[in-house]
């Protein structure tokens, strides 16, 4: 049975595939160009436990490997440079990348599971750039100007161009399938994106390169090397599928001049509204719904003024959304009239079904979010906010205030907190900052509380003494009660030794 | 002397939680004048020897208790209480320490639960504190008035309100109030180190413990004035701690043990029939009749192990060797015991008194009246059968093993306290790997060059907390084989606890802890060398019809010292090591008394004291043998006046330091103990002054306390090296005399030694011997000897076990289905093995004998499951056609599934390359003249970075013809790092330093040499 190869074009379509190799690797590198001639490796996470997942070439004449853990490479190089790089920078640079070859074709295919790896499709745009030559030259010199090392090769099969990629960086232009065919060919097995595992299987039997893979009996990979040896082979044999072209998710926008200035807030909404009103449309088609406006307002004499309008949950509801709008900018008189609108929607995708669903329950959370976010669209994003427990010793390290965010519903006392119920300290009330009360004075003991009244009675002292790892804390705590009926939470600060009040017994 | 008794009081025993040394805190509560102290450590009494050793010192009353867990196991959300328990006698104690058993069996090493019923059924003669008022009702009954309310005060916030409660129940119950504090420090200043404690107990950081942490400083040890002043509203509740402390008149040094008796032969007592034993076993050491010295010494022996009552612990001792000579187990004594001729009589050791001088007293003595201490060495893949015979024996609450506790050193205290601290844990992990190649201590030096600054407040913490902390006990592990035996039950003595091994248990002592109170501990040791001695045997009687055993190998044999002195002992136990090798040829060994110098020369404490050199030369007659001060002759002649066993060191401090044998005592403990606890120091001054006053010169007297040091560093006694000397003489012997046999024991005695079996295949091919690949046609599981039809010689056919990724089931599927095989599908229908086992023997070549290549057979392996083997195989198949393997591709298929290769060296298909660029062999290398230039290529085999060596790291290269001594200063490991410590195929440039048979390359480069080899799987052995 004669080996399967890679299919010749009947009607040679052009295809490019550009290859950004070790992407995570160049963004670490371009963001610390000091690092150039150490050597250097991504860890996945700071652990000394890490295992790499990219050395450079430094790294690797040091004898560090991938897979390799971080702290057996630390004796290895001393001045090892060692970097995480976050899933979400990752995506910017290949967003930044895709950006780059959209301005080079109007079809590009991201390949999901290799950052950095592209198909681009090249028909068309010879005469664009007097020749693909000079396209494919023009890509590669703009790839290397973002500092960007990268392998462009136009051809006409998928999976050759790839492999000729892998194999050589810079740019090349394939004259004809079957020069194609021949470097592919040549291509070392192990650039391909197999697994380690397969490319250690591979390498055992001699096969070195793509050519060798191919001259194995296809019926008999699958069954010996498993389901990765047989997708490969059909990639490698499949010929040149359509690409899949990326679109970047652009956010929508929409403006309008007023022909003459008009600070009428009515008016302004029933812009808004219409521009709203052919967005949505828009937003269902790409699966999505809306998560904030950002209104932009120039205003006659007046500085352009910016605003944010967050919903509590993402909606299509228009109603939902003018009424925030409303609530935001009827709570002060504009600084003059408007003359241009610009709003930038900030979508998101959501399920098409949630977007249908408007249940009404008894207790209606969503209701209560929207009513949130109508306080803070009227009184700003920091306007409701509730205190959470932290386990502390000190008084004011024991809650925070934080955003409320989502409302849950209410949950039953368990046992446990009944428990605590009985046996809860006295309700008092903080001072945000403590005060100070000054020095006690020696000889008329009672003065020193001033309107507070004499102390009668103290309780304590409660001793903290914390936080020396940042800054000590050393406070005895009373309880003073005061013979006009106050009972007072002070303490006594054992560095400065002044007297505090943080609060007062309710 | 105040009325206050601190009674809840934890150490760092209670591990992770208490922050001070037990003696420590008895220490602070001698200086504050309180009138005792208790320790109640969580769970435990670990720490409790310590603490009475530092309190007999110091005359300071100590109370024995422990604060327990107590709760419902069948309840993990409820809360768990924690109840103080205080021993009044010494029932109350065993009772405490049963309970502690029972807590500890029920749950995981590390934790304890005890059940409130089980508290109440263990109350008898212990005294409670209750700190919380839910316990207190279910206590009542059984304690009676025996419990108190525990009033704990701490300042914190809530503590009036939990008081109140506790009060209250208390009144209802008429239970008496007594006051106090939790005390978890010695002195207010360790509240820090007890927060990172807590840190790291919890594996929070200190930003995120929250209240996990104390409130306060509070939990010191406070004096009897600041105690009242706390308990001014109730004085009467501490002056209840001082009438409890009086009730408790328990002390450890109450403890009485008797070993465990064995069943006597009816109308004998255990002197009679210790002496009937040993008779028996004299008439059958000397067939000819005992000679009369060692009769004597016999008779003497006798009398004093009668008279210092040890006679049950001789007689356990025979009976665990009798155990393992019928079950076929290698064992030997070792120790002080080699110096008893009752012993060797009863097989325990193969030392024959008669042949060695060496002082009984050593071993026993009337003046120490301290146990016998006997190390039985057992062939290592067998230990845990003797073990597991022990516990059966003896029963679980007879016998338990002894623990090691496992305490901070500079590494893991940095990776913690920086982990409390919240420092990246990557920079953690540079700065403990400084600790332990570029800085001893930790330092500020060491700090900056982490890359931390060095002067922020976390690092000023990060320094200060580790220097707190080194020491601390981190958790108890298992010794390696010391046992516990007890007539009584052992769990009486001390809690018993799970190890982490599975069937093993454990008590809360060390072996430190042990030897203070006196008590007996049977040390059941490990020895790969006697599984190698056993393997060579059974080789022997198989293939050769030959019968020996330690003690009727050939004595004295010439061949085999002559062989010793060449060096040439790869593989033989003891003298292996590259500086051992090199030893050697100066040493020249003659007799079996020059293999016990030979092998307690190379060892720290002769190397630390310069008696080396000097040792040498007054060997070869090139100084006379002096003494320092005439009454030291007696002591050092037998090593021409030079000290270099431990024996010899004390008797120095006996003889010309004054010391009393008491003293002198004290000193080989310390000596054994001062890495952990640095009290050799306190010998420094004493010893010096002391020898110098005598008219000892101070350089001696000086080099002298340097040896001792050594000797804690790795304490080696004249004893211990006449046991060693046994098994290296009968290593060399095999080796010399049976290579082929030795080779093959030695193979599947791995892991052990020095050399990986890649070294020993070599090493035994250079030696003449036919080393036979894996076959499955031939190959067993263990490596096998096979006789040549042509020569009639034995040659070594290496076992499945070298394929790297077969385990037991492979072992037992390849035994099952033993061959011949017809070929490949037969084997694979046969033996049922799966495709992975198959792939990984095709790739150790194991089927080459069925015509099969190894990527043919790899493509094979790879096609389905087995079928069954009744079945046919598949039909024929259309195969590809592989490229074959080049014969340095051989060799490099061979390293990376089996570690070694018996086709060839990996530099001999090198060598063509190496030639041309005029490089010499090893051979041609250590023929070059001293002084000379020499470039070389060979490949690492061993790396050794001796702390006695100043930096210097020592290297054995190796290529096909042998090996070559490397030594790279500290300057030149610096230029050269990476490769110094990486390279598998190094390439140097030096001068030769040759002294007689001993060459040397000095390096002064490293290079990495350009040549096709591929370092995959060759292994390279790494010593510090």
């Amino acid at each position: 049975m004669a080996p399967p190869t890679m299919p010749p074009s009947a009607n040679p379509r052009r295809v490019a595939c550009v290859d950004v190799p070790a992407l995570p690797l160049q963004l670490v590198l371009r963001a610390h160009p000091d690092w150039q001639n150490d050597p250097v490796v991504l860890v996945e996470d700071d652990r000394p436990q890490a295992r790499i997942v990219w050395a450079n070439r430094h790294a690797r004449a040091a004898r560090i490997v991938r897979g390799q853990r971080c702290q057996d490479a630390e004796a290895l190089a001393s001045r090892l440079h060692t970097a995480v790089v976050p899933a979400a920078d990752l995506d910017r640079a290949s967003t930044e990348l895709l950006r780059l070859l959209l301005d080079y074709s109007p079809v590009v295919e991201p390949v999901r599971t290799e950052p950095g790896l592209f198909f681009v499709d090249a028909n068309g745009l010879h005469e664009l750039f007097s020749g693909l030559e000079a396209w494919a030259h023009a890509l590669h010199g703009a790839l290397g100007r973002r500092g960007f090392t990268a392998a462009v090769v136009v051809g006409f099969v998928r999976f050759a161009t790839f492999a000729i990629a892998r194999s050589r960086p810079g740019w090349r232009l394939l004259g004809s399938p079957d020069e194609e065919q021949e470097l592919a060919a040549k291509a070392p097995f192990a650039l391909l994106d197999g697994s380690p595992k397969l490319r250690e299987q591979m390498q055992a039997l001699g096969i070195r390169t793509l050519g060798d893979f191919l001259r194995l009996p296809a019926g008999e990979l699958g069954r010996r090397f498993g389901k990765e040896a047989k997708e490969l082979l059909l990639r490698a044999t499949a010929g040149s599928p359509p690409l899949t072209p990326a679109r970047l998710c652009e956010p929508l926008r929409f403006r309008h001049d007023f022909d003459i200035a008009d600070a009428d807030l009515e008016r302004f909404l029933a812009v808004l509204s219409d521009g709203l009103h052919d967005a949505v449309p828009k937003l269902m088609e790409r699966g999505e719904a809306i998560a904030a406006l950002c209104v932009t307002l120039q205003l006659e004499r007046a500085p352009v003024r910016h605003e944010r309008l967050a919903t509590a949950a993402p909606t299509l509801d228009l109603a939902q959304i003018l009424e925030l709008v409303r609530l935001r900018f009827a709570k002060e008189q504009l600084a003059g009239p408007i003359e241009h609108l610009a709003v930038e929607i900030d979508s998101v995708t959501v399920p098409r079904q949630q977007l249908a669903l408007l249940t009404v329950r008894r207790r209606d959370l969503a209701a209560g979010a929207r009513a949130l976010a109508r306080l803070e669209a009227a009184l700003g994003d920091a306007a409701v906010t509730r205190a959470r427990l932290v386990p502390s010793h000190l008084p004011e390290h024991s809650f925070v205030w934080e955003p409320t965010g989502t409302l849950a519903a209410p949950r039953a006392a368990t046992a446990t907190d009944r428990t605590a119920a009985t046996t809860l300290p006295l309700v008092r009330t903080f001072v945000r900052t403590p005060e100070p009360l000054g020095t006690m004075p020696a000889h008329e003991p009672e003065a020193w509380l001033g309107d507070y009244g004499a102390v009668q009675r103290a309780h304590g002292p409660f001793r903290t003494s914390n936080g020396w790892w940042r800054q000590r804390t050393e406070r005895d705590y009373f309880f003073l009660e005061t013979d006009r009926g106050a009972i007072l939470w002070v303490f006594h600060d054992r560095g400065s030794r002044r007297w505090y009040l943080h609060g007062r017994v309710d | 002397m105040s009325d206050y008794v601190p009674l809840w009081v934890k150490s760092n025993f209670s591990f992770l939680e208490g922050a001070s040394h037990p003696q420590e805190l008895v220490e602070q509560a001698h200086q504050l004048a309180l009138p005792a102290i208790a320790l109640t450590d969580r769970d435990g009494v670990h720490g409790i020897v310590s603490a009475h050793a530092r309190a007999k010192e110091l005359g300071t009353r100590l109370l024995v208790g422990a604060e327990v867990t107590a709760g419902d196991p069948e309840r993990t959300e409820a809360p768990h209480h924690r109840l103080v328990l205080l021993a009044t006698n010494r029932r109350g104690y065993g009772n405490l320490c049963q309970l502690l058993s029972k807590a500890r069996q029920r749950c995981q090493k590390g934790d304890a639960l005890a059940t409130l019923g089980e508290v109440a059924g263990f109350a008898e003669d212990l005294i409670v504190l209750c700190p919380e008022p839910a316990p207190l009702r279910a206590l009542r009954e059984p304690f009676g008035e025996r419990l108190f309310a525990f009033a704990a005060r701490h300042l914190r916030a809530n503590e009036r309100h939990d008081e109140a409660a506790l009060r209250a129940e208390a009144r209802r119950l008429e239970v008496q109030v007594a006051g106090g504090n939790e005390v978890l420090y010695h002195h207010a200043e360790r509240q820090r180190l007890q927060d990172v404690l807590t840190c790291i107990r919890h594996g929070v950081t200190l930003d995120t413990a929250g209240t996990r942490l104390c409130a306060n400083a509070e939990h010191d040890l406070k004096t009897g004035f600041v105690m009242q002043r706390l308990f001014a509203d109730d004085p009467g509740a501490l002056m209840r701690t001082r009438a409890i402390a009086e009730r408790c008149t328990f002390s450890l040094g109450e403890l009485r043990y008797r070993y465990p008796l064995e069943k006597l032969p009816s109308g004998t007592t255990t002197s009679d029939w210790l002496r009937e034993l040993t008779m028996r076993g004299a008439a059958e050491r000397y067939p000819g009749g005992v000679p009369e010295a060692v009769a004597t010494q016999i008779h003497r022996e006798l009398l004093l192990i009668e008279e210092l009552d040890y006679g049950g612990y001789f007689l356990t001792m025979h009976e665990i060797v009798r155990f393992c000579r019928a079950h076929d187990i290698l064992c030997q004594g070792r120790g002080s015991a080699a110096n008893s001729a009752v012993c060797y009589c009863l097989g325990v050791t193969a030392v024959d008194p008669s042949r060695i001088d060496l002082l009984f007293e050593r071993f026993l003595s009337r003046e120490r009246a301290e146990p016998p201490d006997i190390d039985l060495d057992i062939e290592h893949e067998r230990r845990e059968e003797v073990i597991q015979w022990v516990y059966e024996r003896y029963g679980r609450r007879h016998a338990a093993m002894v623990a090691n506790v496992i305490r901070y050193r500079a590494r893991s205290a940095v990776r913690d306290v920086g982990k409390a601290l919240g420092l990246s844990a990557t920079t953690l992990d540079r700065m403990s790997k400084l600790l332990g190649s570029r800085f001893a201590t930790m330092d500020h030096g060491a700090l900056v060059h982490a890359g931390f600054d060095g002067v922020s407040r976390v690092h000023e913490h990060l320094l200060e907390l580790v220097l707190q902390i080194e020491d601390f006990p981190r958790h108890l592990s298992i010794h390696p084989g010391g046992f516990l035996l007890g007539s009584e039950p052992v769990d009486t003595l001390v809690p018993i606890e799970p190890a982490t091994m599975p069937g093993r248990t454990v008590i809360q002592w060390d072996k430190y802890a042990v030897e203070e109170l006196g008590l007996f501990k049977v040390d059941l040791l490990g020895l790969g060398a006697l599984t190698h001695i056993h393997g060579c045997f059974d080789l022997l009687r198989e293939h050769e019809g030959k019968d020996l055993s330690m003690a009727t190998v050939p004595k004295e044999d010439a061949a085999t010292y002559e062989q010793i002195s060449r060096g040439d002992t790869v593989g033989v136990f003891q003298i292996e090591s590259r500086a051992q090798m090199s030893m050697l040829p100066r040493l020249q060994p003659r007799t079996f008394y020059d293999l016990v110098i030979e092998v307690a020369i190379v060892r720290p404490g002769p190397i630390q004291g310069d008696m080396v050199h000097p040792y040498l030369q007054r060997r070869a007659g090139e100084e006379q043998a002096e003494y320092p001060h005439p009454c030291l002759e007696q002591v050092l002649k037998k090593t021409l006046g030079v000290p270099i066993f431990q024996e010899q060191v004390m008797k120095i401090a006996v003889l010309a330091g004054g010391y009393t044998p008491g003293e002198a005592d004290q000193l080989r403990r310390d000596m054994a103990a001062w890495r952990s606890q640095g009290c050799i120091e306190r010998h420094r001054e004493k010893l010096i002054g002391r020898m110098v006053q005598n008219g000892i010169p101070a350089e001696f007297a000086e080099r002298v306390f340097s040896q001792i040091l050594g000797f804690g560093e790795y304490g080696f006694p004249e004893s211990h090296a006449a046991s060693f000397a046994l098994i290296t003489y009968v290593t060399a012997w095999l080796r010399r005399h049976h290579p082929a046999a030795f080779t093959c024991g030695l193979l599947n005695a791995q892991p052990m030694g020095f050399y990986s079996p890649a070294t020993i295949v070599d090493d035994g091919k250079r030696h003449g011997i036919a080393v036979r690949p894996i076959d499955v046609r031939y190959s067993r599981w263990p490596c096998t000897l096979e006789r040549d039809d042509e020569t009639g010689d034995l040659a070594v056919r290496m076992g499945c076990r070298y394929v790297k990724g077969l385990g037991v089931r492979e072992r037992d599927l390849l035994a099952a289905a033993r061959g011949p095989f017809v070929d490949f599908d037969d084997f694979v229908g046969r033996s049922r093995l799966g495709p992975p086992a198959l792939v990984k023997l095709a790739e150790a070549g194991a089927f080459e004998s069925f015509g099969l290549s190894r990527r043919d057979a790899l493509w094979a392996a790879r096609n389905a499951p087995p079928p069954p083997a009744s079945l046919p195989m598949s039909e024929p198949e259309d195969r590809p056609h592989f490229a074959p393997l080049t014969a340095a591709e051989h060799v490099q298929w061979d390293y990376r599934r089996s570690h070694h290769s018996t086709r060839g060296h990996p530099l001999r298909s090198l060598r063509p390359e190496l030639d041309r660029l005029g490089l010499p062999t090893a051979e041609a290398l250590n023929r070059f003249a001293d002084g000379r230039r020499a470039r070389y290529v060979g490949l690492v085999i061993c790396r050794q970075q001796p702390g006695t060596a100043s930096g210097v790291t020592f290297y054995t290269l190796e290529d096909e013809t042998g090996f070559v001594n490397l030594v790279v200063w500290r300057q030149v490991f610096e230029r050269f790092v990476v490769l110094a410590r990486t390279a598998v195929l190094l390439g140097v440039g030096g001068r030769i330093q040759s002294e007689g048979a001993v060459v040397h390359l000095v390096a002064d480069e490293l290079w990495a040499p350009e040549l096709a080899f591929a370092s995959e799987g060759t292994a390279t052995r790494s010593f510090h």
